[in-house]
């Protein structure tokens, strides 16, 4: 099969079946995601620019890295958890999209900072 | 070096997770669950790994690199990739999450998300592998230098 029609197959496949909804999981950790992506790239920017910044998280948790990566990971474990109890099963046809959106803003933000500083 | 090859074998998951979703049936059901759970898990252990190994050893390796040819190894990619590897991270979490609670033989919706996710998992983790690999060229390049 040529490389075209394999490509034809995989997007039949992918869209053979109806739409259908998200389970409130789905969406409670897909929008938790987003904030902590998001705000990743925002606590990159505001330490690698304010060294009090830098300095304080290192001296919260040994390390500005530990101290980030430990934040990243209570936003999205916490907001999951809590907007999973505060959503809805439904079709949110924003959500993949804004999923894209924010990796690639969020990365090419991290980019942008040490490519430019 | 452990979490390079972690980090690797977690790619593989995502992208054999793929395969599963795009063959999404009953019957593999199981099979799509586990991929999910194990590339999640292989990235955990990669980023307590790599954080070790970073915090503990990385220090010695960035003097060099700085005093060496190729210094952005470290301002440009090591920064990069140490920051942004937590979005590689939470996506493997997430893509988790989705394959426990979503149908793939019946959901459309779902399908199209986890492929986002599994192919932006893979992207970024090779992204951050061929980073890595500048890293360590930079530490070579730097030993190279008189006086080091």
């Amino acid at each position: 099969m040529s490389p075209w029609g394999c490509a034809w197959a995989l997007c039949n496949r992918v869209s053979k079946s109806m739409p259908s909804t998200f389970s409130k999981q789905t969406i409670g950790y897909g929008i938790a995601a987003i904030i902590a992506i998001l705000g990743n790239t925002v606590l990159v920017v505001i330490k690698e620019e304010n060294p009090a910044v830098k300095a304080f998280m290192k001296q919260l948790l040994y390390h500005h890295w530990i101290a980030q990566g430990v934040a990243v990971l209570l936003v999205f474990l916490v907001l999951g958890f809590i907007l999973t109890r505060l959503a809805r099963s439904s079709t949110a046809q924003w959500l993949t999209p804004s999923l894209v959106a924010a990796s690639a803003l969020g990365a090419l933000g991290i980019i942008a900072l040490f490519l430019f500083e | 070096m452990v979490h390079p090859t972690t980090g690797a074998l977690a790619i593989f998951c995502a992208i054999w997770f793929m395969v599963e979703v795009l063959n999404a049936s009953e019957r593999n059901r199981g099979r799509t669950r586990l991929v999910a759970l194990s590339s999640m898990w292989l990235m955990i252990t990669t980023y307590i790994t790599g954080g070790y190994w970073y915090v503990v050893y990385y220090a010695a390796d960035k003097a060099v690199i700085l005093k060496g040819a190729w210094p952005f190894a470290h301002t440009f990619f090591m920064e990069a990739k140490e920051h942004a590897f937590f979005i590689t991270l939470i996506l493997s979490m997430l893509l988790a999450v989705v394959a426990r609670r979503e149908d793939f033989a019946r959901n459309r919706s779902a399908r199209v998300l986890a492929l986002w996710v599994a192919a932006m998992v893979i992207l970024s983790a090779f992204a951050a592998e061929g980073a890595g690999s500048l890293v360590a060229m930079g530490v070579r390049m730097g030993l190279m230098q008189p006086g080091i």
